[in-house]
């Protein structure tokens, strides 16, 4: 009976740890560029800087999340892709009207890394078991889905030229480590970073080609 | 009947208990935040105006277009009104003031073609359901403003953007830049709507626009560019900058209505 036992406390320690070791790459990750005034961004801590945070989330607790914040809420500025691209290649000026109606886009962006998993799948990026919940991030960083853009640009493009109407601007970043524990087993353990659009910059540009 | 007297005292205490803390359970109103914001448009063919709300309730029937009556906007004094047609209310994003979310929607409104300028310092949104509900809701000020651009191209711009000014939150343009690659004519006007004078200064192959500051947001607008020669450019309505912390940022701009 204690064999069996035994064996079901280590089959389910097996499935907890084998669970969520998942990364994930956020879009804030892909922009042109992201800069921050002071700080660090998840991607530049050196081992020996993990090792250290880690210290921070190492001691065992019986159920839950040890968390330990590195960088709050630093400002950074960025620029994005571009956000669309025309080129008249006729030989009149056309009357060219965009307006965005399709785009889905999110202010907030999650990152990752070690065992902790974000889950992808969802319109709105949360990480795994709940460690959104012990970070208590603040209301700024509130996920904020766009299911429509009123970005209307009604404009003459003469031959020859192409429009770009690109995205810049600033935002929020908070980073760290931590470690999630069940009965004093540590079953995930790595990065965090959250990142939060607070204002977003339009930039329209005519290049004659 | 000892037993049935003591059952029944029960039961009515149990009853009355209940009816007080529904009497005590806080009621829930669903709000409607607009923001002090100054809206400058084109007087023109086909064009349309945006006009923001806060909800905080994403599924009020405000955010319905087949709710809708009318629509119109006027002075306080309802001296100056004009009647709109709504095309549609589109969802944009959520934000967190006071510890509640609200919701941002935009009525994107079909412009009627005036042929004159069209201005409100002081204008409010009249609305009205077909349940029969009326908000009338100050939304800033408001100006349509009727140009006829002539054929003349001479302005060849090249990059429009617009900026905050540094280290203030509040959503607000403080200078637009033009960057060109000639101007055939001298500049004798820019406007940005009739409710503004701003100033503005050609270095560098740039046009930068100044705009005054006012306790007001201002986001998007038309630039309107009249040259020596008469001759007049229009750039069209352009969201320069889009912000995500509206509400937080703009404290005292708010203004809170109960929904029914």
């Amino acid at each position: 009976m204690l064999k069996k036992l035994i064996f079901i406390c280590m089959l389910f320690l097996i499935v907890l740890i084998s669970s969520n070791i998942a990364h994930a790459d956020s879009n804030y990750q892909s922009f042109e560029s992201l800069e921050i005034n002071k700080g660090k961004l998840l991607t530049d801590f050196t081992k020996s800087e993990y090792k250290t945070y880690y210290k921070k989330v190492d001691k065992r607790k019986f159920m839950g999340w040890k968390v330990y914040t590195v960088n709050k809420d630093i400002e950074c500025s960025y620029i994005t892709e571009t956000l669309f691209s025309y080129y008249n290649d006729g030989y009149t000026p056309i009357e060219y009207e965009y307006t965005l109606d399709t785009k889905t886009t999110s202010k907030l962006s999650l990152s990752a890394s070690g065992s902790i998993g974000i889950k992808t799948s969802s319109t709105k990026p949360e990480f795994k078991n709940n460690l959104d919940g012990s970070i208590k991030l603040s209301a700024d960083y509130q996920t904020s889905e766009e299911k429509k853009e009123s970005v209307s640009v009604n404009l003459e493009v003469d031959p020859g030229t192409q429009v770009d109407l690109y995205i810049y601007g600033e935002g929020l970043i908070t980073n760290g480590v931590a470690a999630r524990y069940a009965f004093w087993f540590r079953v995930n353990r790595g990065g965090y970073e959250a990142f939060v659009v607070t204002t977003q910059y339009q930039r329209l540009e005519k290049i004659r080609i | 009947m000892k037993h049935v007297l003591l059952y029944m005292f029960m039961i009515i205490t149990v009853v009355f208990m209940v009816i007080l803390i529904n009497k005590n359970e806080e009621t829930v109103h669903q709000k409607l935040l607009s923001i002090d914001t100054y809206y400058s448009f084109i007087d023109d063919e086909n064009e349309q105006m945006y006009v923001d709300i806060y909800l905080s309730d994403q599924d009020h029937i405000l955010t319905s277009i087949d709710s809708y009556e009318s629509l119109e906007v006027h002075n306080k004094s309802d001296k100056k009104s004009m009647v709109l047609s709504l095309k549609d209310v589109i969802y944009q994003h959520d934000e967190v003031y006071l510890n509640e979310t609200f919701y941002k929607y935009t009525y994107i409104i079909e412009m009627p073609l005036l042929g004159y300028d069209f201005d409100i310092e002081d204008c409010y949104l009249d609305i009205k359901l077909i349940n029969g509900d009326h908000y009338d809701i100050y939304i800033g000020s408001l100006s349509l403003k009727t140009v006829d651009e002539t054929n003349e191209n001479s302005l060849d711009w090249t990059a429009l953007s617009g900026r905050k000014k540094t280290n203030t939150y509040i959503s607000r343009i403080y200078e637009i830049d033009i960057e060109y690659v000639s101007i055939k004519q001298d500049i004798i006007e820019i406007s940005i709507g009739n409710l503004y004078q701003i100033t503005y200064e050609l270095k560098d192959d740039k046009i930068t626009i100044q705009i005054p500051f006012e306790l007001k947001l201002f986001n998007a607008c038309p630039i309107i560019i009249t040259f020596e020669d008469q001759s007049i450019s229009i750039i069209n309505y352009f969201i320069y900058m889009k912000d995500f912390e509206t509400l937080k940022q703009s404290g005292q701009l708010i203004y809170h209505y109960a929904l029914n």
